[in-house]
């Protein structure tokens, strides 16, 4: 069995001490931390196993990740697999004109399975909490083509209006 | 990929012990070795605003404030920016603000020393949004006050601060809800970097507490659209414990953060006789100096310099911070109709009184190149426009300061800064800059 790495996490004592909001954001941030110390995947069994994390939570952190676009999955056999969403090329900020609290990040990913276009959406809260609300990953080959679509559609709807 | 929010520290030019680096914290870039204003009061962070967004000054590009004092200077201009008022010529009224947001650093300092030092205590107990814990504390302490007599209190004080911070230390559930939501307070002020509740250092005990909060801090942190700093209130003689101050850089060495802030309380270097107490911080700095050249994308960022700003700004910190009078002691400044001047070449203050001598050669103007202070009539000039002058004075001479020692590191000659100090009138603390 190959054991994982994993980031420095604080005892059980601390992390169930946090106020909810700040233990779902340093639980997301470990989790996170894990994927990145481990490009040959991860399972939520191993990372239950090696933090003082619930599989559930484990389990809750990774689906949002992967519903953000963050991380992906592969089935292998009847286990889940998770994996970093690639390596970040170059970023971007685009700050959203009609509300200052919205940005959009473009990032140019690389993975195994080719080049892609990512934009995630985030957004700070009251107290200036970034958090990211979802996440769009494009193939590189179609982004062009994908950005003509969006233009059509965007000016085919002031159209209707 | 929330590294983004993560600073950048890139380092551009070293001669020796100095260096000049540029700091990106988010959309904010900034050269150091820069000057960051501690404000204390709505006309200071107005002065601030003014310097910062009307002038070309590069390097006093940001400003301090106290949290207990940020709901009065801050929190009224918050609630401003969502309406949009006009003045008499048409611009935004709150635009100064918004720019200075915009553009500058803005650090909210928790300023937890002042449930030690009780200057300030009265304030904490005004403020409802502080977490429970310090208005139990604040309001306490003030009855108490009342109750005993003052022989006892100081007694009293002592224990139950020191109670304070034992039990916050263990009880991990007070702690790290206080923690939260001190976090959330400066971020709702817009602060650009986080800076932990911590004890200033008294002991080796509150060490142990200031490191323990950090740790913590850094995990409560996560997810948060500033970096968390790693936070050291000083007690000025208390560096003189050898064992301490190594623990201090070990910490300092070992932690992933990238900025580190050490704030000094009352630090005063230049008094004569106090031989010790600036070896000690001579070998402080000459420490923390390696650290940076160890680390390059480390930054240092010390408060409340006094008069040591300019040692410290060569030698060991890349930002550095005093308040805007240049006093950092509580109770230094604020007698007197006229406050004392800043003297650039002396870098002491002048009383005011003392200036009609000085300025009688030069047709009783200052002896000053900013524009602002070639304008000012020493023998005509009010109460309110001299004391708003003086203190932009003194930030603009930091600014010169900081510039100064960026073209000092680019032309490979910072022994000059040695030299600067050696032609003041706090010559001593030239021990603190190395002669190599």
């Amino acid at each position: 069995m190959v054991t994982i790495q994993i980031p420095k996490v604080l005892p059980v004592k601390e992390v169930v001490s946090m106020r909810p909001q700040d233990r779902e954001h340093y639980v997301e941030k470990i989790i996170l931390g894990i994927l990145e110390m481990n490009p040959r995947g991860v399972t939520v069994s191993e990372i239950a196993r090696k933090t003082s994390f619930y599989r559930d939570t484990v389990a809750k952190h990774l689906e949002r990740l992967v519903a953000t676009r963050e991380a992906y999955s592969v089935m292998r056999g009847n286990v889940t697999v998770y994996y970093k969403n690639g390596q970040v090329v170059h970023a971007t900020d685009v700050k959203d004109t009609t509300s200052s609290d919205r940005t959009y990040t473009f990032y140019k990913l690389e993975n195994e399975d080719g080049k892609f276009v990512y934009i995630q959406e985030k957004e700070l809260d009251e107290f200036r909490s970034v958090r990211v609300r979802g996440g769009i990953m494009i193939d590189a080959r179609y982004a062009l083509q994908f950005l003509k679509e969006l233009q059509s559609f965007v000016l085919g709807d002031r159209r209707d209006e | 990929m929330s590294e983004r929010t993560r600073p950048i520290v890139t380092e551009l030019e070293r001669d020796r012990y100095a260096r000049i680096a540029e700091l990106q914290l988010g959309d904010k870039k900034i050269l150091t070795p820069h000057f960051l204003t501690l404000t204390k009061n709505y006309y200071e962070f107005q002065n601030t605003l003014e310097l910062t967004t009307e002038t070309n000054a590069q390097n006093i590009r940001g400003g301090v404030v106290r949290l207990f004092d940020a709901k009065k200077i801050i929190g009224t201009r918050l609630a401003d920016l969502t309406q949009s008022r006009m003045d008499a010529i048409g611009r935004y009224v709150e635009e100064a603000f918004r720019t200075f947001l915009d553009r500058t650093i803005l650090v909210v300092d928790p300023a937890t020393e002042y449930l030690f030092y009780e200057r300030c205590l009265p304030r904490w107990s005004d403020d409802r949004t502080l977490p429970a814990p310090i208005l139990e504390y604040a309001r306490k302490c003030l009855s108490k006050k009342e109750e005993l007599d003052s022989s006892e209190y100081p007694k009293w004080k002592e224990a139950y601060h020191t109670l304070f911070w034992n039990k916050l230390s263990k009880d991990a559930h007070s702690r790290n809800r206080m923690i939260g939501e001190i976090f959330d307070l400066e971020l709702a002020y817009r602060s650009t970097i986080l800076l932990p509740p911590v004890p200033v250092i008294r002991s080796k005990k509150l060490m142990e507490i200031s490191i323990l909060i950090n740790e913590v801090s850094q995990a409560i942190s996560a997810g948060r659209s500033a970096e968390c700093a790693s936070y050291f209130i000083i007690q000025q003689s208390i560096l003189d414990d050898e064992e301490l101050r190594d623990e201090l850089v070990r910490y300092l060495s070992r932690t992933p953060t990238r900025i580190v802030v050490l704030k000094f309380k009352y630090l005063n270097l230049t008094d004569a006789g106090r031989v010790t107490h600036l070896a000690s911080y001579e070998s402080l700095l000459q420490q923390l100096s390696f650290l940076k050249e160890a680390a390059k994308d480390k930054v240092f960022v010390g408060l409340e310099n006094g008069y040591q700003v300019f040692p410290f700004a060569v030698v060991a910190f890349d930002i550095v911070s005093t308040s805007m009078t240049g006093y950092d002691g509580d109770s230094a400044y604020g007698h007197g109709e006229y406050g004392s001047w800043f003297d650039p070449e002396l870098m002491v203050h002048v009383p005011f009184e003392d200036l009609g001598k000085i300025c009688r050669n030069n047709h009783n103007r200052l002896p000053c190149g900013h524009a602002m202070c070639e304008r000012i009539d020493i023998t005509s000039v009010d109460a309110d426009s001299w004391n708003t002058s003086r203190r932009k004075h003194y930030v603009l001479t930091m600014n010169d300061y900081m510039t100064m020692i960026q073209k000092a590191i680019r032309d490979r000659k910072i022994e000059l800064a040695r030299d600067k100090l050696i032609n003041s009138d706090i010559s001593r603390l030239k021990k603190l800059i190395p002669r190599a």
